[in-house]
């Protein structure tokens, strides 16, 4: 793949996932937050379907696959209904989202996170299997089968990074959250976001590298 | 003088941010200066550029679906919350009947009987306490308060080398996260409680979640997040506090 398809794929991404959170305006945010503490449900799915989508990209890359994800986004977004009477505008509702989000997704790891419970390694990679299944049976393009090998190989590169560690890297990666973000969303510090950024990076990149350079050997 | 993990440290977050550090002068000159560093730079460049390039697209007919039944979800958990609501204010009808009754019960007998011995006035007891129930909290979630407030207070006294006293914390945060949600939904009408809970919870995770290879790190950064959000005295403020009250004697004589 060339780099100026990589860079365009970047920017398409990027837009989508701006436009996918961005649907509804703050003021109208606003007023369907007012709405949703006041008791109205249908406020609150607004409210949720704003947010649910780069949300569950988010935690398909966490989870690996789309069972998970789906039962992770459901989490946050319930958990979110039961507390939104406690949103008190100081923070903006995304922000607010996201510390729901991180106590649901490492609250949720004791189910399926197979660093954590090893005995599950065989459902997980069940789950694994079901996500490429899943892709193979919903696209049949060539490009997407070459980008569904790419996933299986970014998301076993991603289970090797502890859940928390991971999950800021992809709040950075993936949401695009500045580390002062995160920091609050994770009630870290910002030096220890930064830090932990660069041993997922430093561990990824040395994953990356081997079977890269073991590629470059084999053209050779 | 060129650092090397310090130079890393600080070039990460632009690199998973994809800016060109070439064009930045000042990168780009400490980038010349250390092979090793442009090395780095180099390949995290091409395994984020990876990662970029997956392709998550979802059709929009699985959108759908996936909103839909995250819309039943929301709908299904809202009937019944709604339902507990009215039924928890009814719930509080025969404990107001029953305090009622006591309150009278206490009365009449207070008729009936002098409240002071004229004759001989009995000195109250010495050690009389007052309990101040300043926030309204129920009485399992006092008590998980005053267990965080000694896990906390062991913890700030841990070394990392200390390995019972890390797994005893690690089993205690353990437990206290299987009835944290409780002790949240409980607290649901003090919202400070409610938030230094939650602050609380990240403290307990990462506790439950320590690795003795990091365990140096971890725990130092555990401790200062406590000292700094205050925890212990947060959970010490929202306990009932007993102070002893100096008794006053009467004598009619």
């Amino acid at each position: 793949m060339t780099m100026p398809t990589v860079m365009s794929q970047f920017v398409s991404m990027a837009n989508v996932l701006t436009e996918l959170r961005m649907r509804i305006s703050p003021a109208e945010e606003a007023e369907l937050i007012a709405r949703a503490q006041t008791g109205d449900v249908e406020a609150f799915c607004a409210l949720a379907a704003n947010h649910q989508r780069s949300l569950y990209l988010l935690a398909l890359k966490y989870s690996g696959n789309h069972h998970d994800a789906e039962d992770l986004t459901q989490e946050v977004m319930l958990n979110a209904y039961k507390a939104i009477q406690q949103f008190r505008g100081m923070s903006s509702f995304h922000t607010w989202l996201a510390r729901i989000m991180v106590n649901s997704f490492l609250n949720h790891k004791r189910k399926s996170d197979p660093l954590a419970a090893p005995h599950r390694q065989d459902t997980t990679e069940e789950a694994f299997e079901a996500t490429f299944y899943s892709a193979r049976t919903h696209h049949h393009s060539e490009g997407t089968v070459h980008s569904g090998l790419i996933m299986q190989q970014v998301i076993e590169l991603l289970r090797s990074v502890p859940e928390r560690q991971r999950l800021m890297f992809l709040m950075k990666h993936q949401e695009g959250m500045t580390c002062e973000e995160i920091a609050r969303a994770m009630g870290t510090s910002v030096g220890t976001v930064k830090k932990t950024l660069f041993r997922v990076v430093d561990r990824l990149r040395q994953h990356f590298a081997a079977p890269a350079a073991a590629r470059a050997a084999g053209k050779g | 003088m060129h650092q090397c993990e310090e130079f890393r440290e600080r070039i990460t977050e632009h690199i998973i941010d994809r800016e060109d550090l070439a064009a930045t002068p000042e990168f780009h000159h400490e980038l010349l200066l250390c092979s090793a560093c442009s090395e780095f730079y180099a390949e995290s460049r091409e395994m984020i550029d990876a990662l970029s390039t997956v392709d998550l697209s979802i059709s929009e007919r699985q959108w759908d679906g996936i909103e839909h039944r995250l819309r039943m979800r929301i709908v299904n958990e809202a009937g019944p919350r709604r339902h507990h609501k009215a039924t928890r204010t009814l719930r509080w009808i025969p404990i107001f009947a029953a305090a009622a009754m006591l309150v009278l019960t206490i009365g009449l007998y207070r008729l009936a009987t002098p409240l002071v011995n004229t004759q001989r006035v009995a000195v109250p007891a010495p050690q009389t306490v007052y309990v101040d129930h300043g926030v309204p909290l129920d009485p399992v979630t006092v008590d998980f308060l005053e267990e965080s407030e000694l896990l906390l207070r062991n913890v700030m006294k841990i070394r990392p080398t200390d390995v019972d006293d890390l797994a005893d914390a690690k089993q205690v945060a353990g437990g206290q996260l299987v009835d944290i949600a409780q002790r949240k939904e409980a607290a649901a009408d003090v919202p400070p409680v409610v938030d230094a809970i939650e602050t609380y919870e990240t403290i307990l995770r990462d506790l439950r979640n320590l690795d003795e290879r990091s365990a140096a790190e971890d725990i130092a950064d555990i401790q200062s997040r406590i000292r700094k959000n205050g925890l212990i005295a947060n959970m010490k403020a929202f306990q009932p506090s007993v102070t002893t009250v100096t008794p006053v004697s009467f004598d009619f004589r």
